[in-house]
């Protein structure tokens, strides 16, 4: 689904964060990528996304090499992929509503299918109650909740989480990791970058570890996610 | 329809810089139509002078269509004159008694005591120059027939308002100069006062755009709503002007439709001013399009 091949970024002003980065991210696991601060985790999915390109090496997307993909089609490849960003981005000006249905207008879904689908993600992200609400009138994990529910809302194959638990208390951070996990175990590809390595122990989840530049794979992230207490309701 | 309905969000959410954009060009729309209508008029009364017999040529007593009949074919050979009628003294006499009318003094002198006969009015050469430029060249051929009578001061006897048609002239090319220059001025001011507002709304929406672009939104999606802006407000403000116009001429055509009286029929009839109405719009409609897509396009780049 996602593989990275001798990839290497170096930003404009000379800072190098990999020089070789090799890993391979297979359908429907829930991968963590940790590191510590400005080990390049962000970076990582940012490269995912086609937000930025890197300096060497080739980026596999669901068989697409996307590395040298043109500007005109990176549109395209931002619909196979969801992206519940570190800063939210949310719209201040519009409600959960709007901002959630924005990426199914985006992709031209009719009215009518756009309610459907909001009504339901609205039910699974556990924030039907709120849909006529701004962003400043939640709190930070409803805040999360609503961006991730803006990501899947395209039923996209893979779902980025950038730092989905930062800043919020142990209980909300569960809920959170929770709710990705139920996410992947609806079939969506699960990448979240995190240093919060409390959040998602107790799901024993695959690892990539970024540490000064080099990938090392914990819990063998090329071989399918251990079950969860979650996947087994399913 | 998404796009409508985003363009119209965008307008009522920054209302002060949507009414300065209106504004701005309700007045430009506004000068660039009254100068419309100045020289279309101008033009009218150009067209309507043009029209009459310029110069006329009173001819010698004997002088009979048949040997007046070489000179009027040496004009039509210069390929200079538009028509030529030749009005016998018989004619003369006729208009004489059309222009005088109903006045029983001056109607007295032909019926009762006889001043005014055919024998005393002269026959003329009436012709219609196709330019006013060729005044000179035809007159000069004129002058040169001994058909043409002499006038008391020993002049051939032949009339041509020369400097006022030549004036006219000059006054119409001047206004339409003026005219498609003014216009195409205000059209730049207002392309340019629409590309910075419109920026300026971009600008603002910075951060949502970059948003919409990190969810997969193509140009189109992220360009319409402020294009489709653009093009709303020039449209209305061009109807708004049109509207203005329309006031101010029909609010004029009471001083001014009896001095055209015969030139130009005031008010200007509604089909006219519709038409205007579509070049007006027309005209908005590109502007706004230009506009709001150069606003969009140098944000884009980025």
């Amino acid at each position: 689904m996602i593989e990275f091949v001798g990839v290497g970024k170096t930003f404009k002003n000379g800072d190098t964060l990999f020089t070789d980065l090799n890993f391979k991210i297979e359908p429907q696991q829930f991968v963590v990528i940790e590191g510590g601060s400005g080990a390049g985790k962000t970076t990582l999915l940012r490269l995912i996304y086609k937000d930025i390109e890197p300096t060497s090496g080739k980026i596999v997307i669901d068989g697409q090499d996307i590395t040298h993909l043109k500007r005109s089609h990176i549109p395209k490849l931002r619909h196979k992929i969801g992206f519940a960003f570190q800063d939210f981005k949310l719209i201040p000006d519009r409600t959960v509503w709007e901002n959630i249905a924005l990426a199914l207008e985006i992709l031209k879904f009719k009215p009518a299918l756009i309610k459907e689908r909001l009504e339901h993600l609205l039910d699974l992200v556990g924030l039907a109650n709120k849909a006529n609400l701004y962003p400043r009138q939640l709190s930070g994990g409803e805040v999360q909740r609503v961006c991730i529910a803006r990501a899947i809302a395209a039923e996209p194959a893979i779902l980025l989480a950038d730092e989905p638990t930062g800043n919020l208390d142990a209980e909300t951070s569960h809920s959170i990791i929770d709710l990705l996990a139920q996410i992947n175990g609806l079939g969506t590809t699960v990448v979240m970058a995190s240093h919060d390595t409390l959040a998602h122990q107790h799901l024993q989840l695959a690892h990539i570890l970024i540490n000064q530049g080099h990938v090392e794979t914990k819990a063998a992230a090329d071989k399918p996610l251990p079950k969860t207490k979650h996947h087994e309701k399913h | 329809m998404r796009s409508i309905k985003e363009a119209g969000k965008n307008i009522r959410r920054t209302p002060y810089l949507s009414i300065a954009v209106v504004l701005v060009l309700i007045v430009n729309f506004f000068i660039a139509g009254i100068f419309s209508l100045l020289a279309l008029m101008a033009q009218s009364t150009l067209v309507h002078f043009e029209g009459k017999p310029q110069i006329i040529a009173y001819l010698v007593d004997d002088a009979t269509p048949e040997k007046i009949q070489p000179l009027i074919n040496e004009l039509r050979e210069t390929g200079k004159i538009d028509q030529v009628k030749f009005v016998s003294k018989e004619d003369a006499l006729n208009i004489y008694k059309q222009s005088v009318g109903d006045d029983p003094l001056l109607l007295g002198t032909i019926t009762d005591l006889g001043l005014i006969t055919a024998d005393i009015l002269p026959s003329s050469l009436e012709i219609s120059a196709k330019s006013p430029d060729q005044f000179k060249d035809l007159v000069n051929l004129l002058k040169t027939s001994p058909l043409v009578a002499m006038s008391p001061n020993n002049q051939k006897d032949i009339d041509f308002p020369e400097s006022a048609v030549s004036e006219l002239t000059a006054w119409t090319k001047a206004l339409r100069t003026a005219g498609i220059t003014i216009i195409a001025v205000l059209g730049v001011t207002s392309a340019l006062v629409m590309l910075v507002v419109t920026g300026m709304k971009v600008s603002h929406k910075k951060t949502e755009i970059t948003t919409l672009k990190l969810l997969g939104a193509g140009g189109g999606f992220i360009a319409w709503p402020f294009i489709l802006e653009s093009t709303l407000l020039a449209l209305f403000s061009s109807f708004i002007a049109w509207l203005l116009t329309y006031s101010a001429m029909l609010y004029s055509s009471e001083f001014l439709a009896p001095r055209l009286s015969g030139i130009y029929t005031l008010p200007i009839p509604l089909s006219e001013m519709l038409l205007i109405l579509g070049v007006q719009e027309a005209a908005a409609l590109v502007l706004g399009l230009i506009s709001g897509w150069l606003a969009i396009y140098r944000f884009a780049r980025r």
